[in-house]
Formats: C-alpha cells, sequence, structure tokens
C-alpha cells in the first residue's frame, strides 16, 4: 500500500487538524506549530509512496509529526525563539512574577528533553503530551509493548527528578 | 507542578486522541471502541472538540497543504533516475548522471508564512492562548508575530459587526514599519473586555503603509448580510497584504 500524492493530499486535509493540534500541544508556539505541520505534510508527499502499510495510517502520522516537532525542539531556531521568549517575560515579570514561574516551568519539556534518548523522547511525549497507552505508543514507535514498559518505568523515575528541579 | 508533565486527562478505558482522530479522519472506528464511544460522555465530549478544531482549522490546514504539495521533492522520479542510473552500461554513465543530477537537484526554498503567536495572562498566570479558545473579560493579550519579508504591519481587533480599532501601532491609521523580519515580540497588551460577542485580531503584513481605513473598508465588505463577521469570511478579505488572525471566543468567568 503506497500513497499518490492525490492521496497524501487527501489524508493531509483529513489528518490536518491532528498533526496541527499535536504540533501546537508540543512546541506550545503557534507559529512554529504551522512550520512544523507543513513540515510533516511536505514528508508525507515525499514518503507516501514509500508507506508500506505495516502500521495503520494514523500511527504513522503520529510517528512524523512527533520526530518532526522533536527536530524542532532540537534545532538552532529553538534557541533563538527562547531569547525572544525573554521580551514576554519582561512583560510578565513586571506585572506577575509568579506568572514568570509558569513561562519557565513551559519551557521545561523542550529543555529536559536534552537528556534522553531520541526512542525515549518520542516515548515522552507520547505519554505526556498524547496520554496514550502502553500499547498505543508501541505501536507508534515500532516497538514491543515491553519495551516500552520498561522504558516508560525508567521515564518516570527521570520525570519524578525533573519534577523536583523545578524552582518553587 | 510544571503543566509539561501532566497527562492530559482521560478515564480508565476512555478512547485517546489517537483513536479519535481516526473517527474525525476517517468517520469510522473499531467496534469496541465505538461501543465505548456511545456510552462515554467524556469522550463523546473531546469527539465534539476534535471535529470542531477540524471545521475552525480547515482553512489553515488547505493552505499548508498546498504549500507542501508544493514543495515536496520529486521523489519519485528521483528514485527511478537512480535506477535507470545503476542499470546503464559504463559508457552511457555521463549521460545518467545528466538525468540523474536534473531530477535529483536541490529542493525548493520552503518558504513559511506570515504568523502570529498569542500569549494570555489571566489571574496571575501565563500561558500560550489558541485562536478559537475560549477567553474571559479581564484577560491580557500579547503577540509575537512573525513578518517575513513584509515591512509593514499592524494590529487590528474587530469585534463581531466588523468595527475595527488599530491596536499596533496604537492609535495610528496605518501599518507601522517593523525593525526586525524574523520575529518580533509587539509591545502593547490588550485587555478583553466584557462585551459578549466574538472577537477577532487580525495581522496586516503589508509591503506598504496600508491605511486603517483600507482595513476597516475591506474587513466591512466581507461581512454577511446580517452585517455579522464570521471567521470563514475573514478569507475572502481583499486587501493589498498578508493576514493572520486569532479568534477569541469570549467564555463565562469562572
Amino acid at each position: 500500500m503506497t500513497f499518490e500524492a492525490d492521496q497524501v493530499e487527501q489524508l493531509c486535509r483529513a489528518y490536518g487538524s491532528s498533526i496541527l493540534r499535536r504540533c501546537r500541544a508540543i512546541l506550545k508556539n503557534d507559529a512554529e506549530a504551522e512550520d512544523a505541520a507543513q513540515e510533516v505534510m511536505v514528508l508525507l508527499f515525499e514518503k507516501g509512496q514509500q508507506f508500506r502499510g505495516d502500521a495503520a495510517v494514523s500511527t504513522w502520522i503520529y510517528r512524523v509529526t512527533t520526530n518532526v516537532c522533536l527536530n524542532h525542539i532540537r534545532s538552532e531556531s529553538r534557541r533563538r525563539t527562547r531569547e525572544q521568549s525573554g521580551d514576554v517575560r519582561d512583560w510578565i515579570e513586571k506585572e506577575n512574577p509568579d506568572a514568570q514561574r509558569f513561562v519557565v516551568q513551559s519551557d521545561v519539556l523542550r529543555e529536559a528533553l536534552g537528556g534522553l534518548s531520541d526512542l525515549d523522547q518520542q516515548i515522552f511525549v507520547l505519554r505526556h503530551v498524547d496520554g496514550l497507552r502502553q500499547d498505543e505508543i508501541a505501536e507508534v514507535v515500532g516497538r514491543s509493548r515491553r519495551t516500552i514498559n520498561k522504558r516508560l518505568k525508567k521515564l518516570d523515575e527521570w520525570t519524578e527528578k525533573k519534577r523536583a528541579e523545578v524552582p518553587s | 507542578m510544571s503543566r509539561a508533565f501532566d497527562e492530559p486527562g482521560r478515564g480508565a478505558g476512555c478512547l485517546s486522541d489517537l483513536v479519535l482522530d481516526v473517527k474525525v479522519a476517517e468517520g469510522h472506528l473499531a467496534a469496541p471502541d465505538a461501543a465505548h464511544l456511545e456510552t462515554c460522555a467524556a469522550c463523546a465530549a473531546r469527539l465534539l472538540v476534535l471535529e470542531e478544531q477540524q471545521r475552525i482549522w480547515a482553512p489553515d490546514v488547505l493552505r499548508l497543504a498546498a504549500r507542501a504539495k508544493a514543495h515536496a521533492r520529486p521523489r519519485a522520479r528521483a528514485v527511478w533516475a537512480r535506477r535507470l542510473f545503476a542499470g546503464l552500461v559504463p559508457a552511457a554513465c555521463a549521460a545518467a548522471a545528466l538525468v540523474f543530477f536534473v531530477v535529483d537537484e536541490a529542493p525548493p526554498d520552503r518558504s513559511k508564512g506570515v504568523a502570529m503567536s498569542l500569549f494570555v495572562q489571566r489571574d496571575g498566570e501565563v500561558f500560550i492562548g489558541a485562536s478559537g479558545d475560549a477567553y474571559q473579560a479581564g484577560d491580557a493579550f500579547r503577540f509575537r508575530v512573525r513578518p517575513r519579508h513584509h515591512p509593514y504591519f499592524m494590529l487590528v481587533g474587530v469585534d463581531g459587526h466588523g468595527r475595527t480599532t488599530v491596536f499596533y501601532p496604537l492609535g495610528g491609521d496605518a501599518a507601522a514599519p517593523l525593525e526586525d523580519h524574523d520575529e518580533v515580540p509587539l509591545d502593547a497588551s490588550l485587555v478583553l473586555d466584557d462585551a459578549p460577542e466574538q472577537e477577532f485580531v487580525l495581522g496586516v503584513f503589508a509591503d506598504r503603509a496600508v491605511t486603517a481605513g483600507e482595513v476597516a473598508r475591506a474587513v466591512a465588505a466581507a461581512r454577511a448580510r446580517d452585517g455579522r463577521l464570521h471567521e470563514d469570511a475573514l478569507h475572502d478579505v481583499t486587501l493589498d497584504a498578508e493576514l493572520s488572525w486569532v479568534v477569541l471566543n469570549k467564555g463565562a468567568r469562572q
């Protein structure tokens, strides 16, 4: 099973809101989410003819979307965006110091992901942003449920450690 | 506790967005999931949200899909060319290489459009807002815009009757030049009033100093016969500028 361009276009229309919603949820920036969603769709067009149908279309799109967003988080442009968000923090700080803490915490996801392997980053997003079950995560990332179970246990420990590091 | 680490709220046995996305996109569910959906109010409510997002974001999705299609590399032709290249005798290599390089050229510039990001402050908490979400009277907003090659910008508030107010440049009557062409946090913050109607905040990205009058006339022309302005009509606004907008739905204060 492969997809021709017309079929990919239909997929983009059908799953476009899902792609956009997930990009927004992961990147927490509408402008960047639009860029990422467009990249996801470009990849669907480019890879559609290589899609072998060994996974559901929905999980394939989830996987591509997750990877594109994680690449955005890893990219150089993230640093520039964070620097610009300093202007917003300035505004917030003047009006309410507690609010600044929230913004800092909302950046925790992208900053904390630096300490995880690529696979663990995917699992983290699918678990904590999308709220998927173990079997669903296994399907999206193409690993066994047992592997996901093990990784999640380690991730839970890592998450608790990170929670403790968030300034109160 | 950081929101980044909070899992989305979902009851045990409830359907994930992964499952509901299939329902929204393809209109069907596996039998056990369909049975659960019939009896679960939480899942039904979540499905409504996802369906509404699909409806509201449809214009954005169409635009992104069209751009993606235009910018996707012609992968199949390149693969075909590589196979051709591999199968030719050495004497034909030079000609085959020419074919290969022609079809496997560098991808076109994946230009990206203008955009606005929304930051919201409510009751001492700040979060990143999204177009179409429900906001409350007293919520304060700040915007970050990405003008992408357009040197002039104007931020215009539009109420449900199509009446316009220029927020940036504050009190101005024409689009103002922006110093930075990448992403620009705007100085002004807006506070939502308690008028019950839906409001729009329109980002006008132009190559010249488009006037507030031009924007007001273009928006007025897009109103429906009942004099109301609907989001769909913003796509029909004819103006010598590129537009981006956010929709502020007003919900009851908690």
